[in-house]
């Protein structure tokens, strides 16, 4: 008898454990339609700008750490042949098939976010064609129930990653790269 | 007269002609992925083991890939095969698409992410239900 109470206890307590962890926040959010778009136009030129509509972003609520992943075969232009050009000469995407950002929202508590949208810091690094950029930038982030919003920009120069413009066509693309990001991660419960 | 009417069309159509040239070497149309060559047929697991080693991101990448599998996941018009290549659709229209039903799709491989240890295809459509 004292058995069957002993087992019926720890039986309490793990149904106990299970009910609180599912009353926590999510701890892993999860996008795989995130959308990036970056721009290195001209005035007067015609306009360099793609959108990727299919990177992933990983966001770990326990210790903020978040990581994105974007395909550079993903990157969308209006011209085909401006996008023929970034995949085989500027980024070479065979070589090089992807730019992975990593990095921490600083001083993030996802119980405290909530659909106010508020700015946070990002500190992170960038790494595309095995060169990595430190990368520190504001973002908004708005949380309603397990769907996280995070939307922000920053500035990258191709220099950076050993990018090299042609002469012939310097004049027409921007020294400077706006990066533009809009994610909607979703609570996981993991795989 | 009439010989300077027949030279001004004349030269108002090579003119035209010289026009759209010119137009489609600087803007040449998007890959068309559905009606291009298959390059590779594979399954869905497959895809995922071959992808998964970095080296082979050249052998697959930009290429017209015909690949087959059960559907885990549906979110709009982005289906997973298998948990591991992540299909984004063109038209979805006049299809009705469960989690478990086995499909077959070809679509443009446009690498390997390895934080979510997913092959992603884009341009995509779906060949058999």
């Amino acid at each position: 008898m004292e058995f069957s109470g002993r087992i019926g206890i720890k039986i309490s307590v793990l149904i106990g454990m299970l009910c609180l962890g599912f009353t926590y926040a999510q701890q892993r959010y999860v996008d795989r339609k995130g959308v990036v778009v970056f721009e290195a136009s001209e005035k007067l030129f015609e306009p360099v700008k793609a959108k990727n509509e299919s990177v992933s972003v990983l966001f770990d609520a326990s210790n903020n750490k978040i990581a994105s992943l974007a395909l550079m075969r993903g990157f969308h232009f209006k011209n085909s042949l401006m996008q023929e050009h970034f995949n085989e000469n500027y980024i070479e995407s065979d070589q090089y098939p992807k730019a992975l950002f990593k990095g921490e929202i600083v001083d993030f508590d996802i119980d405290h976010a909530s659909s106010t949208t508020q700015e946070y810091v990002v500190k992170g690094t960038l790494e595309i064609r095995r060169i990595a950029k430190k990368i520190e930038t504001t973002v908004q982030i708005q949380r309603i129930d397990n769907v996280m919003a995070i939307k922000g920009s920053f500035i990258v120069l191709p220099v950076d990653f050993n990018i090299e413009i042609p002469k012939i066509v310097e004049n027409k693309i921007a020294k400077k790269v706006l990066v533009k990001l809009d994610f909607k991660l979703i609570g996981d419960y993991g795989k | 007269m009439g010989n300077r009417k027949t030279r001004l069309l004349v030269i108002g159509l090579l003119l035209g002609v010289l026009i759209v040239i010119v137009y489609k070497t600087l803007y040449p149309e998007h890959r068309n992925i559905a009606a291009q060559s298959v390059d590779f047929i594979l399954s869905a697991n497959e895809l995922t083991q071959e992808m998964s080693q970095s080296e082979m991101a050249k052998k697959y990448g930009d290429k017209v890939i015909h690949t087959y599998g059960r559907i885990s996941a549906i979110t709009g018009n982005i289906i997973t095969l298998e948990d591991g290549v992540v299909v984004n659709l063109l038209d979805i229209s006049g299809h009705v698409l469960e989690i478990g039903d086995s499909i077959a799709i070809k679509g443009r491989c446009i690498g390997y992410d390895d934080l979510l240890e997913e092959v992603k295809l884009d341009q995509a459509s779906i060949i058999q239900e």
